[in-house]
């Protein structure tokens, strides 16, 4: 594997008494749209902070693109392209002039690219950064940051605000930036958006990595749920190690039950008669709750 | 009333409470200069010839009175003693009550937090009523520690109600005028722009009104200033004109909520219109983008300060014709001068100047600040700027935007003094005694930027510093404080020109200290985290 996009051990960072980061990990491979999934306040926005060189961690490394964030700012944000949580725009300034002056800070921006996007976000860029609602100053920070022909693009929850339309054009967007072998770092927790756009995801709470990896292997640790119908009552199925939850509705079934025991259960199902069978995996939802319910203490 | 008005009453609660700190220093430094600078003048002149001759001097001087006002009793102690505080001090007291009324208004709107509130039933005036009732009692609170700071100063307890009463007359009359402002601008800075200039036209008008000739006198009473001066503290208490300041600010308070129940939350009678949709090829370096923020700034106090300079300028003549009494050069002696008087009176002048620059200066420095804040300053880090660059570039407009303010005040002067006296001789001086006095307004700068780059949530303390620095200029000599003391301030430490002897090692040590604090600075905000 090639050189991480970026590269995050032991992460620490305090404001005052308050740990904000507490001994974070983060891998991201190049050309991967990686999501940076966690509740609010768990510590995405600090750590991309850091990445950018905007803050200064207390301890641990942090690697982008094989350069240092504090000390080769300039050189990598050359190389970087940020939409933070929080759009601020200059009152004065049309969304058109910020798009191009933030461009031609970073050091260039496709004219093109500009135009299109324009377009596909549906964004008049002659208005002044005070007349524009939440949704479209995060348009404008978008086009920016997609413009731009970054090799890294770091977005802080960058949907938030729009509608789903433009929502279905940021995604549209994204595949496109990956197609063209850019690495993305997507904070979120939207996670039907984190689900379709990513292929890998990191987990944190509370400014510690709880869970990385590529989402169908960590569907595996979750159960499925099955709904189905049967001509016997089957009590069998109790039995079953890893089955659990399990509900009846006169003939209908519904239960959820562990990876290693699906062909265990589907067996005493097709023994009962089964007439009909629904299998959902298990939606990040689940897998995000199941991080968070739990106190952190037991996470480890 | 009550119906268009809920609200009203927990707004001022919860805005008070917001801004007790604010209040306690803007108050106690109002009344505790006023009270000193009393203290000290009263025993000055001891007899009743003495002040007869000091008040005719004053009054003989177009500078002076341009400046401060006319007295009108000759023979009051207290006239004399009050004198500066009025008018100019008086300057402080609108810019207290223009920052209360909108921070409390537009501010809040601009954040969004004014859309919080009409969402909770509170009504569409309630915020413009909270903030003209939060002012009217910051008003109160400041005549009544006023005027027990002046009795306690050994002035007539009349006068001193009479002049705290004539200073939250006048501080009632622009918060009305700030009200008005938020109504019409879009944004706060536009209704801080258009209050200030508000300031500086009614301080003119009445400037004008007194000096002019006769048939202009009327234009005294178009000012609030004038109103406030025509009280006349402690030389006839006319309590009857404070019913014009009082009428006038309750007619704008009407005005501004009624406008306010009318107006749509966050539209303003100068609508943020299109602009162009790319940007133009200055937009290119963070310092066009600084330069794009600041230059309306700029070049606003560029022609008020060119003017007041012109102004000033022109009154020197005068001040030399109307002056020849040795008790006047006496007073102009005392107030910190030299013995030619209208080079004193330029000298004087001229430092007054550099502080008013000064304060541009600091201003630039922590807009550098606001704009972290807002967030703006995080997205500008995020591409390809350094921070050294990003803080280079607020550091040019503060110090190259002062030098040219005082180059232009000084030209101003020189230009008017040499026009008005046929010899264009004088120019040059004025301008090198407007030059001078570049390195202490840089160290102002310099301080500003040390703050904002190492202590960012103190930045505020530049204006802190300015306070004293303008304290110890003012009231030192008439204190007699220690010289060591006065030498604290940058501003004592110009060579007083035109007129005096100059010298390169003040100046040249003033700029060592302002590059030491803008290492300092710099070296504080590339360590420090942003946000």
């Amino acid at each position: 594997m090639a050189t991480a996009a970026i590269s995050v051990k032991g992460l620490t960072k305090s404001f005052g008494s308050i740990p904000a980061l507490a001994g974070l990990d983060l891998e991201v491979v190049p050309g991967e749209v990686h999501g940076f999934l966690g509740p609010n306040g768990a510590g995405k926005s600090t750590t991309l902070r850091v990445l950018l060189g905007l803050v200064r961690a207390d301890g641990g490394t942090a690697h982008v693109l094989g350069l240092d964030p504090w000390e080769d700012a300039v050189e990598l944000h050359r190389r970087v392209a940020y939409v933070p949580g929080d759009v601020s725009l200059w009152p004065n300034l049309t969304g058109g002039q910020i798009i191009d002056l933030l461009g031609r800070l970073r050091g260039g921006l496709n004219p093109a690219r500009r135009a299109e996007l324009l377009d596909r976000f549906e964004l008049d860029p002659t208005r002044k950064g005070r007349a524009y609602s939440k949704g479209n100053r995060q348009k404008v920070a978008l086009v920016a940051a997609l413009s731009s022909e970054a090799e890294l693009l770091l977005l802080d929850e960058p949907t938030s605000g729009l509608d789903p339309l433009m929502e279905a054009t940021f995604r549209a967007c994204l595949a496109e930036e990956r197609a063209a072998g850019r690495t993305v770092l997507l904070s979120s927790h939207i996670l039907s958006e984190v689900e379709a756009v990513c292929e890998r995801v990191t987990i944190i709470r509370e400014g510690v990595t709880v869970e990385t990896g590529d989402l169908a292997s960590m569907r595996h640790l979750t159960s499925i749920s099955i709904t189905a119908e049967v001509a016997t009552p089957l009590p069998d199925l109790e039995e079953v190690e890893g089955v659990h939850d399990l509900e009846r509705h006169g003939g209908s079934l519904r239960f959820k039950v562990d990876h290693h025991a699906l062909a265990a259960s589907l067996r005493v199902l097709g023994e009962g008669g089964v007439t009909n069978l629904t299998c959902q995996p298990p939606t990040l939802e689940e897998l995000f709750l199941r991080y968070y319910d739990r106190p952190s203490n037991s996470m480890s | 009333m009550t119906a268009t008005l809920g609200g009203t009453a927990q707004l001022v609660g919860a805005g008070l409470r917001r801004d007790r700190w604010t209040l306690v220093g803007w108050i106690t430094g109002l009344a505790v200069v006023t009270m000193v600078s009393v203290r000290a003048t009263l025993p000055l002149y001891p007899t009743v010839a003495e002040r007869r001759s000091a008040a005719a001097a004053v009054n003989a001087s177009a500078g002076t009175v341009a400046l401060f006002g006319r007295i009108t009793d000759l023979s009051s102690p207290g006239a004399l003693s009050l004198y500066k505080m009025s008018g100019f001090g008086g300057i402080f007291v609108a810019m207290l009550a223009i920052l209360l009324v909108v921070r409390h208004t537009r501010a809040d709107e601009d954040a969004g937090r004014s859309e919080l509130l009409g969402a909770s039933g509170a009504a569409r005036s309630a915020p413009v009523a909270a903030a003209l009732l939060i002012c009217l009692v910051a008003m109160v609170l400041l005549a009544v520690v006023t005027s027990i700071g002046l009795i306690l100063a050994g002035l007539g307890s009349s006068g001193a109600v009479a002049f705290a009463a004539e200073w939250a007359g006048l501080g009632l009359v622009f918060a009305a005028l700030a009200a008005l402002g938020t109504q019409v601008a879009s944004s706060a800075r536009g209704a801080i722009r258009i209050a200030a200039v508000a300031v500086g036209i009614a301080y003119v008008l009445r400037a004008v009104g007194d000096v002019g000739p006769a048939w202009l006198h009327w234009l005294t009473w178009t000012s609030p200033f004038g109103w406030e001066l025509a009280v006349g503290a402690a030389q006839g208490d006319h309590w009857w004109v404070l019913g014009v300041s009082l009428g006038v600010a309750a007619a704008g308070a009407a005005g501004a909520l009624a406008i306010a129940d009318r107006r749509d939350l966050g539209a303003g009678l100068f609508e943020a219109s299109a602009g162009p949709p790319s940007a133009g090829r200055r937009l290119r370096e963070v310092v066009g983008l600084t330069w794009a923020l600041e230059r309306t700034s700029l070049l606003v106090w560029s022609l008020a300060f060119f003017f007041y300079g012109a102004l000033l300028g022109g009154f020197v003549t005068g001040a030399g014709r109307f002056l020849p009494s040795s008790s006047s050069r006496d007073l102009i002696y005392r107030l910190g001068g030299q013995r030619v008087l209208s080079n004193a009176f330029l000298a004087a002048e001229l430092s007054i100047a550099a502080v008013l620059a000064a304060g541009f200066a600091i201003s630039v420095v922590l807009r550098l600040r606001a704009e972290e804040v807002e967030g703006h300053v995080e997205a500008v880090l995020a591409t390809a700027t350094s921070r050294r660059r990003l803080l280079g570039s607020y550091l040019a407009v503060a110090l190259g935007g002062s030098a040219v303010l005082m180059l232009l005040v000084a030209l101003g002067a020189g230009l008017a003094y040499g026009i008005s006296s046929r010899d264009l001789g004088h120019v040059g001086p004025v301008v090198v005694a407007g030059l001078v006095q570049i390195p202490a307004v840089w160290v102002m700068a310099g301080i500003a930027a040390l703050l904002v780059g190492s202590a960012p949530r103190l930045a505020v303390i530049a204006w802190v510093v300015l306070a004293l620095a303008i304290a110890l200029g003012e009231i030192g000599p008439l204190l007699h404080l220690e010289h060591w003391l006065m030498d604290l301030s940058p501003f004592g430490q110009v060579p007083r020109l035109p007129g005096g002897t100059f010298s390169w090692v003040p100046l040249g040590g003033l700029v060592v200290v302002s590059l030491m604090f803008l290492v300092v600075g710099d070296a504080g905000y590339r360590r420090r985290d942003i946000g």
